[in-house]
């Protein structure tokens, strides 16, 4: 069991529920969004998604993928965006196992963000650590892999 | 069924004999030789000892057959035991690989394994910090994620 942090549920849950392991986890989500950045369809979505699910689920043991969310932002032409966007997201417990393989998310991200065609690729990371929790949300603009 | 008797037969043949008649004229009725000739005795005697032997016989080969069955069950049970897949330890986090993991379907696997190569190639964040101070550029500040002590993922993930 970890070390109180001070940012402990007030009920044992885990006592309660016969749980044998508690650990402090770490959430990373990928969004996977159906659309490019000029509002057209991208073909091979179901590959990319595959792809992204195979990738984490290498590096972290396994992933979710939650069902399509509808979502709509507005291009740099002032044009309204519809898209479905997949998001998957993947726990790791060992932070240096997952930044160990951050190389190979950087490289799908580029990939898919270059071969797709996106405005922007965004990614959260949540979870806790021995310092406390943290939640943020990064997008990685298209000038990111833009030779 | 006539109770059993117990006959303890002369070797000599006049003993034979005056046993034979002995048995001819035991009374009681349920005597099954009583008034009965020696030839007739002798038959009856040979057919009952025909038949406890047979019934012997049964006896021990169905044991034969048990023993066989239980023994066939044994073996049969060994040889399947055997083909039983040994336990395969768990793999540890970080290290499931395209060798480990079943093919992904369609173009994914090729995506896949084309960005994995790619990022191998051109190392971790290790060697792009590396690469990062060779170019004698500074680090921005940052979230950081414990324990690797590198960069934070929003500088690695959007450095050109």
């Amino acid at each position: 069991m970890p070390a109180p942090s001070g940012n402990d549920p007030p009920f044992d849950l885990g006592a309660y529920l016969g749980a044998t392991e508690e650990v402090r986890t770490q959430r990373f989500t990928i969004y996977i969004p159906d659309r490019d950045r000029d509002n057209r369809p991208v073909e091979d979505i179901e590959d990319w998604i595959a792809a992204c699910m195979g990738l984490l689920t290498r590096i972290n043991g396994g992933c979710t993928r939650l069902p399509n969310a509808s979502g709509e932002w507005l291009s740099d032409e002032g044009v309204t965006v519809k898209e479905q966007t997949a998001l998957i997201y993947s726990f790791f417990g060992d932070a240096s196992v997952f930044v160990g393989h951050l190389g190979k998310i950087r490289a799908f991200i580029r990939r898919f963000g270059k071969e797709t065609n996106q405005g922007e690729v965004m990614v959260e990371l949540f979870g806790e650590d021995a310092e406390g929790l943290y939640s943020r949300a990064y997008k990685i603009r298209r000038e990111a892999w833009q030779d | 069924m006539p109770k059993a008797i117990t006959i303890e037969l002369p070797a000599d043949s006049e003993g034979l004999r005056r046993k034979l008649g002995e048995l001819s004229r035991i009374a009681a009725p349920d005597n099954p030789y009583r008034g009965q000739s020696e030839s007739e005795i002798v038959r009856q005697l040979v057919i009952e000892a025909l038949e406890t032997r047979q019934r012997l016989l049964s006896k021990t080969m169905a044991a034969i057959d048990t023993l066989t069955e239980e023994a066939t069950a044994a073996i049969v049970a060994a040889l399947e035991a055997s083909k039983k897949p040994v336990p395969v330890p768990p793999i540890a986090p970080g290290s499931y690989s395209r060798e480990t993991l079943p093919p992904l379907g369609g173009r994914a696997q090729a995506l896949l394994d084309s960005i994995w190569d790619e990022a191998d190639a051109a190392g971790g964040p290790k060697a792009a910090r590396a690469k990062r101070r060779a170019g004698s550029r500074k680090p921005r500040g940052g979230l950081k994620l414990t324990d690797h002590g590198g960069d934070s993922v929003v500088e690695y993930l959007a450095r050109r």
